[in-house]
């Protein structure tokens, strides 16, 4: 009987049953991530843009004023909003030789210019472009 | 976002292709660069009109692909001499090593492209292959088939997700490690089978 057990757990393929409980594992993490990312989309956090992928381009609408951040530079903001490139700099008094490939928080930085006022600065400059065109 | 997140997103809007480059090289290299959120990253850029899908997909693949190379070659020239001069005299000869050399051949295929998916796993499956002194057109066709499988998977991510790739990258971060930890465990199971075999064939 013992000698049975022993040869059975011999011929196990221990490899194989690693591999198949790694995969298990690897299947529940998928799962995992799918319920997650679920979760997000019922919440209404995200919104995939499937139905926008037939479109060029495809999500330019989708970013606002508010979500101009530091990090982007203003050739972006220019692209981003359909502003003419030389609107921010007439706007804000801009003369760094850099512009517009510069970033937001790096011209702050470089003019001595709190970052988050100038920041308020650019999307106020960038929310009033827009009204003006709505209107 | 995390202050190295936001100096990479400047750096791609700023410098666009090259720095999707240098980023994608150096992360393949082993050093810890956010790569994956940086192409999705490009990718929502792209589909925003700024930058162009296409070469994303070029660039990025060519960055990936001469990083893990390259990480490949070092190891496999300098890999012991590495080793000795951390003062790991005794692995760099020990059997164990010696052993990678013989097993890292029968690599299996889904370890080294599902492990391009994940920078710590590609770092590690880079090093032992090219300790294991791998065939360098194997190990070649494997990496250029998973960096390409992962940046249309990464791009893709950021198309779909647009504006909210960074909620989906933060929850697809927590499950990183996992896959990291299965991959690694993956490739330390299979080489004991196969050290297992060698020692009791010698």
């Amino acid at each position: 009987m013992a000698d049975d057990h022993k040869k059975l757990l011999g011929a196990t393929n221990w490899t194989a049953l690693v591999i198949v409980l790694l995969l298990a594992i690897l299947l529940a993490v998928a799962v995992w991530f799918g319920l997650d990312i679920l979760n997000l989309y019922k919440n209404g956090a995200i919104a995939p843009a499937v139905s926008r992928l037939h479109r060029k381009p495809l999500s330019h609408i989708t970013l606002t004023s508010d979500q101009i951040q530091g990090w982007m530079t203003f050739r972006y903001i220019n692209h981003i909003f359909n502003l003419p490139s030389d609107y921010l700099a007439a706007r804000l008094n801009i003369s760094d030789s850099g512009y517009p490939n510069v970033t937001v928080d790096k011209y702050a930085l470089d003019h001595n210019i709190d970052n988050m006022i100038f920041i308020q600065k650019v999307k106020d400059a960038v929310g009033s472009y827009q009204n003006g065109n709505s209107q | 976002m995390n202050s190295i997140l936001r100096e990479i997103l400047s750096l791609i809007l700023l410098y666009r292709y090259v720095a999707l480059f240098v980023i994608s090289f150096f992360s393949s290299m082993g050093i810890p660069l956010p790569a994956a959120a940086s192409t999705i990253a490009a990718a929502v850029f792209a589909g925003q009109g700024y930058l162009n899908l296409l070469l994303i997909l070029v660039v990025g693949s060519a960055g990936n692909i001469a990083g893990d190379l390259t990480m490949y070659l070092l190891m496999r020239k300098y890999g012991k001499k590495i080793l000795r001069f951390l003062g790991l005299r005794k692995l760099a000869e020990s059997p164990l090593l010696q052993n990678v050399e013989k097993t890292v051949e029968t690599y299996r295929a889904p370890i080294i492209i599902a492990s391009r998916f994940q920078d710590q796993a590609t770092t590690l499956v880079n090093i032992i292959s090219g300790l294991g002194k791998m065939n360098i057109k194997r190990f070649a066709l494997l990496v250029i088939i998973g960096d390409v499988l992962q940046m249309i998977f990464y791009v893709a991510v950021g198309l779909i997700f647009a504006d909210n790739w960074q909620l989906v990258f933060s929850a697809a971060e927590k499950f990183g490690w996992i896959i990291a930890l299965i991959i690694t465990i993956a490739v330390i199971v299979f080489s004991t089978k196969k050290f297992r075999k060698l020692f009791k064939a010698g």
